[in-house]
């Protein structure tokens, strides 16, 4: 391994000082996320807004709410498609809608709700499997932007990408019934967005949590660093009932982290967990 | 001496024939991580890949240790990038047209190695790949499917090309 560029040892001082400031003037903590994907959010956003450096971008989210919002969509938001790995939400289907149903009330958290796309899949599993009325859903994320296109949806077609995933997910119902809107918009059908509460919060910060049925939290831990993603899912873990199920992504995994005895294994290839103490 | 200490690895949609002829060249005692990028969602290659290795190969996962002679290949969908030695995988937006992205990939890689990279691109990887050729830091070695990463395999057995620490 290479002492890091001159170059980058810069850009490396800048994001630090971003993070600072960050912190300090907005009590946002970007501190432990994973190094290497920050670092590429921020240099797009930069290149994208026509910043020349990282550095400059301080000023900017120091005095001026609209490029802080900016910036902490992009460095939160996914880019992933309605009901992707569409495997994972056949196991919620067959192996955690058997176990949660036998709960008089089902409470859902989406804690990376981002733009709503697991969120409106949530959704539409719940009705097509009869547990809507039963199910309260809980969608938060660190970003007050993303969280109003997940209430508010899109413009556009719906994408045949999302058809085909959803057929693979075990869908039952046309997508369209669920997600166009009068106003030809791609957003969640407002009679079960009003049903869902959506907060602003962040994953990473410390405090009780409500007792959960059920995480969905897919591809977030991905951001953070070892020791934050390790406290998030402590928190994961405190957060649900015993035998409360969690999903996360495809290529995410407990591992041998300590938290990971506080979780039994209900797939393993899908990241299907759940609370076993 | 010139030294190794990653063999980054991009190939293009369709390129599976180059990518096993490379895989089929690295002795079981390679010395040092290989790590795949390929364009395209084939879930079955994965199991032909590992037929035709010599050197444990599997998917990657988040955060998980390169080790020498173990290949890691991207998940579709997620850009894979190496954070010192560990994988960062990122649901990020495609970049030049892409996810996972070779560029992505060999831009990490030389912020982490250096000209210790050893690239190769297979088939025709498209804008991705252009990007991916201009990402490599000057003095990082280049190797093809055939001769060139053969020489390159016999010169690290052979003591004249190091393994970077």
């Amino acid at each position: 391994m290479r002492a890091p560029s001159p170059a980058l040892r810069v850009e490396e001082l800048e994001i630090r000082l971003l993070q600072d400031a960050l912190v300090a003037r907005w009590g946002l903590d970007f501190r432990r996320w994973a190094a290497v994907p920050f670092r590429r959010r921020v240099r797009a956003f930069a290149r994208a807004r026509g910043v020349a450096n990282v550095s400059e971008l301080v000023p900017r989210v120091v005095h001026d709410p609209a490029w802080r919002d900016a910036l902490v969509a992009a460095l939160s938001r996914q880019d992933v498609a309605l009901f992707r790995d569409p495997g994972a939400w056949l196991a919620l289907r067959h192996k955690a809608l058997p176990v949660l149903r036998t709960w008089p009330r089902i409470r859902w958290w989406l804690p990376a709700t981002g733009t709503g796309e697991d969120l409106w899949a949530l959704c539409i599993v719940l009705q097509e499997e009869g547990l809507w009325e039963r199910s309260r859903v809980y969608a938060t994320d660190l970003s007050e932007t993303l969280l109003h296109a997940a209430r508010e949806g899109r413009e556009g077609p719906i994408p045949e990408a999302w058809v085909e995933n959803h057929r693979a997910a075990g869908g039952k119902t046309p997508l369209e019934r669920w997600l166009r809107r009068d106003d030809g918009r791609i957003a969640l059908d407002p009679a079960l967005v009003g049903q869902v509460a959506f907060a602003r919060h962040d994953p990473g910060s410390p405090g009780t949590h409500n007792a959960f049925h059920a995480i969905v939290f897919r591809n977030a831990l991905v951001s953070l660093d070892e020791d934050a993603a390790e406290g998030v899912r402590e928190m994961l873990w405190r957060s649900l009932v015993p035998f409360g199920m969690l999903l996360l992504g495809r290529r995410e995994r407990l591992g041998n982290a300590p938290s990971s005895g506080h979780f039994g294994v209900v797939d393993a290839e899908e990241r299907l967990y759940r609370r076993v103490r | 001496m010139t030294t190794a200490g990653v063999l980054v690895v991009g190939v293009g949609q369709g390129a599976e024939e180059p990518l096993v002829r490379l895989l089929s060249q690295l002795p079981r005692t390679f010395p040092v991580p290989v790590v795949v990028v390929c364009h395209g969602d084939d879930p079955a290659m994965l199991a032909r890949l590992q037929r035709c290795s010599a050197l444990p190969l599997e998917e990657a996962v988040d955060k998980e240790p390169l080790r020498p002679g173990r290949v890691l290949v991207a998940p579709s969908g997620y850009h894979l990038l190496l954070d010192g030695y560990h994988v960062a995988l990122a649901t990020t937006p495609p970049e030049h047209g892409a996810r996972p992205s070779v560029a992505a990939l060999f831009e990490s890689a030389g912020e982490v190695f250096g000209d210790d990279v050893v690239a190769a691109l297979l088939g025709d990887g498209g804008m991705d790949a252009a990007a991916a050729t201009a990402a490599l830091p000057e003095g990082a070695t280049v190797v093809d499917e055939t001769e060139g990463v053969a020489t390159w395999t016999a010169r690290l057995a052979a003591g004249t090309v190091g393994v970077a620490p």
